[in-house]
């Protein structure tokens, strides 16, 4: 084993073993990172990069997005935006067995094409949903579990903070990438909707059925949603037509949802505060979490494991559809004991270049790189879900303390069968992730 | 603790101020381009400067939230007063990780501006986005040794004796 190869694995052992003992993510790349700079390199070299590292990492025009879409989905959320969706959704479907928790689905899929966060979708449609499903008799584990599979839908449809740094990470383009998991959310939707449906009819106790709501009952419902609507159709119909850049998409979503917020009289002063206090909270996580792969990154390029590790991949006499899903398999297993940014900003400057090095259905290389980042969105919306550690599950039991979570992880169960059928349908058929790319052109 | 929480928040909502200004910015641009072809000059670096400033004021509210992203699921059985040590060790981390790069991101405004080094377009001068980023990284510093204090000595992050307020938490995606 090289020098390089021993130091790299080392600074990845110390940083797993720290972040199992409660250290902060951000912190566990860094301070590993930064010890295995002095040993690779000196003091003197470590503080003239650092004086650049941060300017380098928070002054950047294409990460301003993630902030902008962060602002957006706050505003969306403390707007009250979610509450009509949810209300219309429920007109609709309401009278068929398991119909609320559809309802939350459709609203938690509309309200993830405002919002680029699944904790953020996840928190808001359980405000609205799940008092709304209990009430009716719906059973704990089949609502907690709804709203969990569906807050994911806040990532798997665009805008889509994870997405994004793919984009940024691989040198992708932002709105292809988005036009890509355009299709693949609505699998994604209408997949979970099948699930509920196919659970509700083995175990009608889950689940119960409300009248049937009038035409015009609809009707006036869907007119509580096109601010919704109107947002998503300007800002996607913007990227996608090549009007503005993906930033200046997310700056037009975050002025139009705080407008839309503050005409229906939603967003109060308190309320625009806590989306200010919000905003400001996930953002400097998330930088956060950049400035501290970036120490660990920087170092582990000087230990040229990178190369080594793709290069090694590329001598596999293995099917390149078969190191595919290992990897897919890997993640869902990393995304098991880190959080699922981390696992991105780690992995990807090694495994992208590999994947790129395989030859997979004779696909172009921008084609490529945009398919496997769908796939790997979809393993990130695994990983918050999944046991022990999904992220949504969390934040649904926070909200809905009284049902036990390991019964809630129970209740995926279901809809992580369907997100493992969704990964190996695009998998082996590109064209699903790949087709409004093209017509793009 | 309670009225650095206040400066923390103030700075946060600030900080979402600047972001929103920077949106407001940008969406102005992109309407005087679609309507009189004449976009903002320089809304590229606007948002640069800005988006920099933003994240750096978020930092210290973010820090007193603990709001930074951490795995207890191995740590879910230890007990509160040893939870409470191995907090305070990563506070002592991140403070290590603020106050390195606060202060050698002042330094390195202090050698960009001795390079009178500018943006191409309004000819910002380049220092200003490295000064911008030190205040928020420095306050996030003295925050988290703070709370490592708290901490070690085995009360909650915030100073409290209370249980109740080791609500960690993060929201990554």
């Amino acid at each position: 084993m090289t020098f390089g190869l021993t130091v790299g694995l080392s600074m990845f052992a110390v940083m797993l073993v720290l972040m199992a003992l409660r250290i902060p993510i951000a912190a566990a790349m860094f301070i590993p990172g930064m010890l295995g700079y002095l040993v690779m390199s000196d003091g003197l070299n470590l503080m003239n990069l650092l004086k650049g590292s941060a300017v380098a990492r928070l002054t950047v025009y294409d990460l301003s997005v993630i902030p902008l879409f962060l602002l957006m989905g706050q505003f969306a959320t403390q707007g009250g935006l979610s509450r009509e969706l949810f209300r219309a959704a429920a007109a609709f479907v309401g009278h068929i067995r398991g119909g609320l928790a559809m309802a939350s689905i459709l609203s938690a899929g509309a309200f993830g094409a405002v919002c680029g966060s699944s904790v953020a979708t996840s928190a808001t449609i359980t405000q609205v949903a799940y008092p709304q499903m209990r009430g009716h008799g719906y059973h704990g584990r089949l609502s907690t579990a709804t709203l969990a599979a569906g807050g994911t839908l806040g990532i798997l449809i665009p805008p889509s903070v994870p997405l994004v740094v793919y984009a940024i990470l691989t040198e992708q383009n932002i709105a292809k990438l988005f036009a890509a998991a355009m299709i693949p959310g609505i699998l994604a939707m209408l997949s979970y909707i099948v699930v509920i449906g196919v659970m509700a009819r083995i175990n009608p106790s889950l689940a119960t059925r409300q009248d049937r709501a009038s035409w015009a009952m609809r009707l006036g419902s869907l007119a509580g949603i096109w601010p919704v609507l109107t947002i998503f159709l300007i800002v996607f119909g913007g990227i996608y037509g090549g009007v503005f850049s993906p930033t200046e998409g997310a700056a037009i979503g975050a002025l139009s949802t705080f407008v839309a917020g503050v005409a229906k009289r939603e967003l109060t002063r308190e309320k625009l505060r806590s989306a200010l206090a919000g905003t400001a909270e996930t953002s400097a996580m998330v930088f956060m979490i950049f400035l501290g792969a970036d120490m660990m990154n920087t170092t582990l390029a000087l230990t040229q494991m990178p190369g080594q590790v793709a290069s090694w991949m590329t001598t596999l006499d293995i099917p390149a559809v078969a190191i595919v899903l290992a990897i897919l398999l890997f993640y869902v297993l990393l995304g098991c004991v880190m959080d699922e940014l981390s696992m991105l900003l780690l992995t990807i400057p090694v495994i992208f270049p590999a994947v790129m090095g395989l030859d997979l259905f004779g696909l172009s290389p921008d084609l490529k790189a945009i398919w496997f980042g769908i796939l790997v969105l979809v393993t990130v919306g695994i990983g918050l879900i999944a046991p022990p550690i999904g992220l949504n599950v969390y934040v649904v039991n926070n909200l809905a303390p009284e049902v036990p979570i390991a019964d809630t992880y129970r209740g995926v169960l279901p809809f992580l069968a369907a997100d493992f059928i969704r990964m190996v349908l695009l998998l082996f058929f590109p064209a699903i992730s790949l087709y409004l790319v093209l017509q793009m052109g | 603790m309670k009225l650095l929480g206040r400066v923390a928040l103030a700075f946060a909502l600030l900080g979402g101020l600047v972001a929103f200004t920077v949106g407001l910015v940008t969406t102005a641009s992109v309407i005087g381009r679609a309507l009189f072809l004449r976009p903002i000059p320089g809304d590229v670096e606007i948002t640069q400067l800005g988006i920099g400033l933003a994240i750096s004021l978020c930092l210290p509210w973010c820090q007193f939230r603990c709001a930074n992203i951490m795995v207890d699921f191995f740590t879910q059985r230890a007990p509160l007063a040893v939870t409470r040590r191995l907090d305070a060790v990563g506070m002592v981390m991140l403070a290590v990780m603020y106050s390195l790069l606060s202060w050698r991101t002042s330094i390195g405004a202090l050698s960009v501006k001795d390079a009178f080094e500018a943006t191409m377009i309004l000819d910002l001068p380049m220092w200003w986005s490295y000064a911008s980023l030190a205040p928020g990284l420095a306050f996030a510093a003295v925050i988290a040794v703070l709370q490592a204090y708290w901490l070690a000595i085995g009360r909650a992050a915030d100073g409290s004796e209370s249980a109740a307020s080791d609500d960690f938490h993060g929201a990554a995606s």
